[in-house]
C-alpha cells in the first residue's frame, strides 16, 4: 500500500514540477530579463526587434565617446563587419571594455539607437587567460 | 629538455594504459592472478607517469620556460610565484592535465587501499579507472598537449601573463577544491560499474565508497561555495551566483551527488534503491565530465565555437559513451537488482530520503534545461534565446524552498514508520517557531518568497535545535553530565547523524544569505576629493587618492570613509583601480582591473567598486552596493564543511 | 632530436615494463583467499549494531511509539543473530 502512495506522490511531484518548468519557459519573467533573444548586429537591423534583447558585436574602433561631465555616460558603435548600431550606456563599464572588444549589451532598440542597461565583455570562459591573442607576443612588437 | 620529458611521460602513460587494458583483459579471460598483479602494477605506472608529467609542467611554469606555449600563454616574468603555480589550471591544456593528475592520485590511493580487499570488484574498478585515465591521456597527448612548443616564428621574451581576475587567493584554491570533488566521483562510479559487471549489486560496493563519497562531496561543496566567494570578491557585480553555464556546470553534479549521498545511506542500512543509486552515480559522473566540457569548450557562448574546438565532440562523445555503457549494463543486469526489502510506510525515513532525492534530481533537471536551452533554441528555431538569472531564480526558488522544508521534516522521520503522536510531539514547537517568524516577517513588511523563506528557516532551525536539545536531555536523564559534556559525548557516539544535522544547519544559514539578496541596493555616483555622498543611512566621504606601483601592476587607491547616521566613522573602504601589465610599451595591452573593497558584517555588506577616475579634476566614479546578510552564505559554507568533518571523523569501535 | 632522448625513452620504458612483467615471471600464485567474506559479515553486523543504537536513541527522545520500537528492534536483533550464525559458519 505504502509503495503505491509513495509512487503516486513521486509521480505527482514530477508532473507538477514538469508543468512548472514548462510554464516558466513559455511565460518567462514579466520584465523580460529571464529569456531574451540573442541577436547579432545584422539580425537586429533586419528585424528591428523592439522587445528587450541581447546584442552581440565588436566595439567599433574609435567610436567610444565618454561624456566630459560624467564619466559613467558612454556611447559607442557596435559593429559586425560593415554594419553597425549606435549604443548608449550609462553605468560602470567592465574593465575590459575598449576598442575592438567583443561585447554583449542588453536593452531595447528604438528608432536606430540601442539603449543598453547591461554591458558585458565576452570571454570564452573566465578561466581562460587568452587576453591577447596568440600572435601578439611576437618579440619585434614588444 | 624538460618539456621533452613531460611530453614523453604523457606518451608513456598512454602506452602503459593501453598495456594495462590488455593485461587486465587477460586476467578476466584466464583468471590467472599474476595478470591481475601485473595489471595493478601497470595502472600504478600510468598514474606515476601522469603525476610526473604534471610536476614537470609545474616546473616549467615556475622556471618561466617560454619555449613551452602554455607557459608563454599563461605566465610572465613578473607573475608572482603563487600565480605561476595556479597557472597550471588557468588554461585548457593545463587544466585537463590537472584533471588527470588528481585522478592519478586518487587512483593510487584506491589501488593501495584496496590491494587485498574486494577481490571480485577490484579488477573491474581498476579497469574503469584506467579507461578514464586513457580518455584524458588521449586528450592531453593529441588534442590539447600542454607541452607543445611555442611557434618557431616567435622568440618569446616575456609571456602573456595571467588574467588579473585569476590573480586572487580564492581563485588559487577554488579550482583545485572543485576538481578534487569533480574528479573524485570517478571512484564511486568505477565501483558502481564494477558492481554492475560482476552482478553483485548488494550494498557491498556502497560500503566501500561511502566515506570516499562524503569526502569528495565535501570538496565539491567547498569548491562551489569558493567559486561564489571568488565571484563576489573579484567580479564586481555585487553577487556570488549568476547562473552562468560555468557555475551551473559545477552545481549540477553537486545536486545529483548530494542526492546520491543521501540515498546510499538507505542502501547501506536497508538494502533498498539498488538501481536508483547506480543511476545517480552514473548521472553524477556524466555531469562531472559534461561540466568539464562546458567550462572548457565554450559551447555555451556560441554554438559555433563548438565546431571550432575539437574537444567539444570528444567530450560529448565520451559522455554519451559512458551513459550508453552504463545504462546498457543496468538493463542487462535488471534481474539481479531484486531486493526483497520494500518501503513500509509513507512516513518513514526511507520515503523521506526518496522524496529528497527526487527533488534534487528535479532541480538538477531544471538547471540543465536552462543551461542547454540556448543551444536547443538555436538549433530548433535558428534564433538563439539566452537564459538569464531571473529564469533560474523563478524556476528553482519554489522547488528549493520545498527542499528546505524537507530538510526540516527529515530529522523527525525514523526508519520503517513514524507514529502520528511522534509527529505531533516533534512538530508542534518548530511549527510554532515557523509561524512566529512568518508573523514577524509580515509585521516588518516582507512579502512573497522572502516571507516563506524566513518562516521555513525558523521552522528548520527549530527542528534541528530540538533534535540537539532532546538528545542532550535524554542523555542527562541517564547519566549525570553537564550540558556540554552531554553534547560532546552525544555527538561523538553518533557522528554521522549529528554531523549531518550540522551540515543542514549550514544549508539553513546559506538560505538566510540567499534571502537577503531580495533587499540589495546600489548606487553609482561621481565624487570629488573631500566631498560627501549620502546613500541610505550612510555618508561616504572621499578623503584620499593614492598612487602605488606594485610588482605586477599599478594602482590608484581611493580612500572612502563611511559614516553612519550617528555621525561615526564605521569603516574606511579602499577600492582600487589597477592597471596590469603596466610596463607593456603598447598601451592597448595594458589591462585595467577594479579591485573591490568590502566591509562585511553579520547584517550587511558594504561593497565598493572604483569604476573610473578623472585624474586632473580628482573625481572618482564609485559604485556602492549594500548587500544584506551575505555573510551568512559564507558562514553556512564553513558550518557545512565542519559538519561534514564531524561526520567523517573515524569511529572508535 | 639528439641521441640522448631515444635512449632515455628506452630506459624508462624498460623499467616500466620490467616492473609490470615481474609478477608474470614468478610462479603462478593462487588468488588470495577471499578472507573478506568474514570481514564483510562483521561489517554488516557492525552496521546492524549501529542501527540498533540509533533506534534506541530515537526511542529515548520520543520519536517512536513503544510498539514500533519493539517491532523494529526485534527485526534488527533477528538479523544480527542470523549474521552471527553465518560468521560462525564461515570461520569454522
Amino acid at each position: 500500500m505504502a509503495r503505491h502512495k509513495i509512487l503516486i506522490a513521486i509521480i505527482g511531484i514530477s508532473i507538477i514540477t514538469a508543468f512548472w518548468i514548462t510554464y516558466v519557459t513559455l511565460n518567462p519573467d514579466q520584465n523580460g530579463t529571464g529569456m531574451m533573444k540573442f541577436l547579432s548586429v545584422y539580425e537586429l537591423r533586419a528585424t528591428q526587434e523592439s522587445s528587450r534583447v541581447r546584442l552581440g558585436g565588436k566595439v567599433a574602433t574609435g567610436s567610444i565617446i565618454i561624456s566630459a561631465t560624467d564619466k559613467l555616460d558612454a556611447s559607442f558603435d557596435l559593429a559586425q563587419g560593415e554594419a553597425s548600431i549606435p549604443v548608449k550606456f550609462y553605468g560602470t563599464r567592465p574593465d575590459l571594455f575598449k576598442d575592438d572588444a567583443e561585447i554583449i549589451v542588453e536593452g531595447n532598440y528604438h528608432s536606430g539607437m540601442f539603449n543598453a542597461d547591461q554591458l558585458q565583455v565576452k570571454c570564452a570562459s573566465r578561466y581562460e587567460g587568452t587576453l591577447r591573442d596568440e600572435s601578439s607576443y611576437n618579440l619585434d612588437e614588444l | 629538455m624538460i618539456p621533452v620529458f613531460g611530453g614523453l611521460s604523457l606518451s608513456l602513460a598512454l602506452g602503459l594504459s593501453f598495456i594495462a587494458f590488455i593485461i587486465l583483459f587477460l586476467f578476466i579471460r584466464t583468471g590467472d592472478y599474476r595478470f591481475y598483479l601485473a595489471g595493478w602494477r601497470s595502472v600504478v605506472m600510468v598514474s606515476l607517469f601522469s603525476i610526473l608529467a604534471t610536476l614537470l609542467l609545474l616546473n616549467e611554469l615556475i622556471q618561466s620556460n617560454f619555449d613551452v606555449d602554455y607557459v608563454a600563454h599563461y605566465t610572465s616574468l613578473e607573475t608572482p610565484l603563487l600565480y605561476k603555480v595556479t597557472a597550471l589550471w588557468a588554461g585548457q591544456a593545463g587544466s585537463l592535465l590537472f584533471w588527470l593528475f588528481i585522478l592519478s592520485i586518487y587512483c593510487l590511493i584506491v589501488l593501495f587501499q584496496n590491494r587485498n580487499k574486494y577481490t571480485q570488484l577490484m579488477p573491474w574498478v581498476i579497469l574503469v579507472l584506467v579507461s578514464i585515465q586513457f580518455f584524458f591521456l588521449i586528450i592531453t597527448n593529441f588534442v590539447a598537449n600542454p607541452f607543445s612548443p611555442t611557434d618557431v616564428n616567435f622568440i618569446v621574451a616575456n609571456g602573456n601573463g595571467l588574467n588579473p581576475l585569476l590573480q586572487n587567493l580564492t581563485m588559487s584554491i577554488h579550482p583545485p577544491t572543485l576538481y578534487l570533488g569533480y574528479v573524485g566521483f570517478s571512484v564511486p562510479f568505477a565501483f558502481a560499474i564494477a558492481a554492475l559487471i560482476t552482478g553483485d549489486t548488494s550494498p557491498l560496493w556502497i560500503r566501500s565508497i561511502r566515506r570516499w563519497t562524503l569526502i569528495v562531496w565535501m570538496f565539491q561543496s567547498a569548491g562551489v561555495i569558493l567559486g561564489g566567494w571568488w565571484a563576489y570578491q573579484e567580479l564586481g557585480w555585487g553577487g556570488y551566483w549568476a547562473w552562468d553555464p560555468v557555475e551551473n556546470a559545477s552545481f549540477m553534479p553537486w545536486l545529483t551527488g548530494t542526492a546520491f549521498l543521501h540515498s546510499i545511506i538507505i542502501q547501506e542500512k536497508k538494502d533498498m534503491l539498488r538501481i536508483w543509486n547506480i543511476v545517480l552515480i552514473v548521472l553524477t559522473f556524466s555531469l562531472c565530465i559534461f561540466g568539464t566540457f562546458l567550462t572548457r569548450s565554450g559551447v555555451m557562448s556560441s554554438v559555433h565555437s563548438f565546431t571550432a574546438s575539437n574537444l567539444g565532440p570528444l567530450f560529448l562523445g565520451y559522455v554519451f559513451f559512458n551513459l550508453f555503457i552504463s545504462f546498457g549494463l543496468i538493463i542487462y543486469r535488471k534481474s539481479d537488482f531484486k531486493s526483497k526489502r520494500r518501503i513500509k510506510s509513507f512516513t518513514s525515513r526511507e520515503s523521506g530520503f526518496l522524496f529528497n532525492n527526487v527533488i534534487f534530481v528535479i532541480i538538477c533537471f531544471a538547471v540543465f534545461w536552462g543551461t542547454i536551452f540556448p543551444v536547443i533554441s538555436e538549433a530548433v528555431t535558428g534564433t538563439k534565446i539566452t537564459v538569464g538569472a531571473p529564469f533560474f531564480n523563478q524556476v528553482t526558488i519554489p522547488i528549493g524552498l520545498f527542499l528546505l522544508f524537507m530538510t526540516g521534516v527529515g530529522p523527525i522521520l525514523v526508519w520503517r514508520r513514524t507514529s502520528k503522536q511522534a509527529f505531533i510531539r516533534n512538530f508542534s514547537l518548530p511549527i510554532a517557531f515557523g509561524l512566529v517568524s512568518l508573523l514577524g516577517g509580515i509585521i516588518i513588511g516582507m512579502s512573497g518568497y522572502v516571507i516563506i523563506s524566513f518562516a521555513l528557516i525558523g521552522f528548520v532551525t527549530a527542528v534541528i535545535l530540538e533534535e540537539f536539545i532532546r538528545g542532550i536531555r535524554s542523555r542527562r536523564k541517564v547519566q549525570n553530565e553537564t550540558v556540554i559534556t552531554a553534547l560532546i559525548s552525544m555527538v561523538r557516539k553518533n557522528r554521522s547523524r549529528y554531523g549531518g544535522y550540522i551540515v543542514h544547519l549550514g544549508i539553513v544559514f546559506m538560505f538566510v544569505g540567499f534571502t537577503g539578496r531580495a533587499f540589495n541596493q546600489e548606487l553609482e555616483f561621481s565624487i570629488k576629493k573631500g566631498q560627501f555622498q549620502k546613500f541610505g543611512s550612510y555618508q561616504f566621504e572621499f578623503i584620499s587618492l593614492q598612487e602605488l606601483e606594485r610588482p605586477n601592476h599599478f594602482a590608484w587607491v581611493a580612500g572612502l570613509n563611511v559614516w553612519n547616521d550617528q555621525n561615526e566613522i564605521i569603516t574606511r573602504l579602499s577600492p582600487e583601480k589597477r592597471i596590469y601589465f603596466h610596463r607593456d610599451p603598447n598601451p592597448d595591452r595594458r589591462q585595467p582591473h577594479s579591485e573591490l573593497s568590502i566591509f562585511s558584517t553579520v547584517f550587511k555588506d558594504i561593497y565598493s567598486i572604483f569604476s573610473g577616475i578623472d585624474i586632473e579634476q580628482e573625481i572618482a566614479y564609485i559604485k556602492i552596493m549594500i548587500n544584506p546578510l551575505v555573510w551568512w552564505v559564507w558562514l553556512g559554507g564553513w558550518v557545512l564543511v565542519a559538519g561534514t568533518l564531524i561526520a567523517l571523523w573515524p569511529h572508535k569501535e | 632530436m639528439d641521441l640522448f632522448t631515444p635512449l632515455i625513452i628506452i630506459f624508462f620504458f624498460t623499467i616500466g615494463i620490467m616492473f609490470i612483467v615481474q609478477p608474470l615471471i614468478e610462479s603462478p600464485g593462487a588468488m588470495p583467499q577471499p578472507v573478506f567474506d568474514v570481514d564483510e559479515l562483521k561489517r554488516k553486523k557492525q552496521i546492524l549494531y549501529r542501527q540498533i543504537k540509533e533506534l534506541e536513541t530515537d526511542f529515548s527522545v520520543g520519536k517512536l511509539s513503544q510498539e514500533d520500537y519493539q517491532k523494529s528492534r526485534d527485526i534488527l536483533k533477528r538479523n544480527v543473530s542470523d549474521i552471527i550464525q553465518q560468521i560462525r559458519h564461515t570461520s569454522s
